[in-house]
């Protein structure tokens, strides 16, 4: 039998890489569908291109990566989070929600189709 | 069929647990190692299967990101890449340190953060009845 820890470790990678890759696979091969990550919905049903949920992903990409980053420098404990940085991530997510609310309570921007 | 593999992990599971059991040593320490590999074993399996029916497409994943009338969802695509980066910096620490770490109190508001968006995102939705995408 091959030592505890050893086993743990090469369970926890398999099953992490088997998680992850299988998740990211089907992301970039289109069978989890991102169709319409972009667009805002109004009540009556039609879409419309939204600049909220474009500047919510742009920060939600640059959070994971700054935090990935850390993490991958300094492995020994959680990265504690900039204040700043969370500010910035409510705000984002305040657009992004008044954006949606507007456009369900109010239509929105003009039709695109 | 469907539930054959969890017993078939739990069957193996349980033999290692016995061979780990019957080799040298004394009972106590015996006992302690043989339940720490057979949890191990269990959770590997349990683990394995699901990996392997999201792969073969019998988990359907399709409409993971997915929003009630259809279209990928904002607030669910960024809960799953929130949970990626803290499940694999979670990892990296257990690994790195050998013990299991202090989530600092930032961490769990930029998970709250998010989580709470997806929920006002759903009770707005649910505000206006929005009907299915593309129907207008």
């Amino acid at each position: 039998m091959p030592a505890f820890t050893t086993l743990a470790y090469w369970e926890s990678v398999i099953l992490l890489a088997g998680f992850f890759g299988i998740a990211f696979w089907r992301l970039l091969t289109g069978r989890i569908s991102l169709n319409g990550l972009l667009e805002g919905d109004r009540a009556d049903g039609s879409t419309y291109f939204s600049p909220g949920r474009v500047q919510l992903l742009i920060a939600t990409i640059l959070f994971a990566f700054y935090y990935l980053t850390q993490i991958v420098n300094k492995p020994s404990a959680f990265p504690p989070v900039p204040q700043e940085l969370l500010v910035v991530l409510g705000g984002s997510q305040a657009v992004y929600l008044g954006g949606k609310a507007r456009a369900m309570l109010f239509g929105g921007p003009a039709k695109l189709h | 069929m469907k539930l054959l593999k969890p017993w078939v992990s739990l069957a193996v599971a349980i033999i290692a647990a016995v061979f780990i059991f019957l080799g040298p040593g004394d009972h106590a320490s015996k006992l302690m190692l043989a339940f720490g590999y057979g949890a191990l074993v269990l959770v590997f399996l349990f683990g394995l299967i699901v990996v392997i029916d999201m792969a073969t497409g019998k988990i359907d994943m399709s409409a993971l990101i997915s929003e009630h009338g259809g279209g990928a969802s904002m607030s669910r695509f960024q809960l799953l890449i929130f949970t990626f980066v803290i499940a694999l910096s979670f990892f990296l620490i257990v690994l790195h340190q050998r013990g299991f770490p202090e989530v600092p109190s930032q961490v769990l508001v930029m998970l709250g953060i998010s989580s709470s968006t997806y929920a006002v995102s759903k009770g707005i939705q649910a505000g206006a009845k929005l009907p299915p995408k593309g129907t207008s």
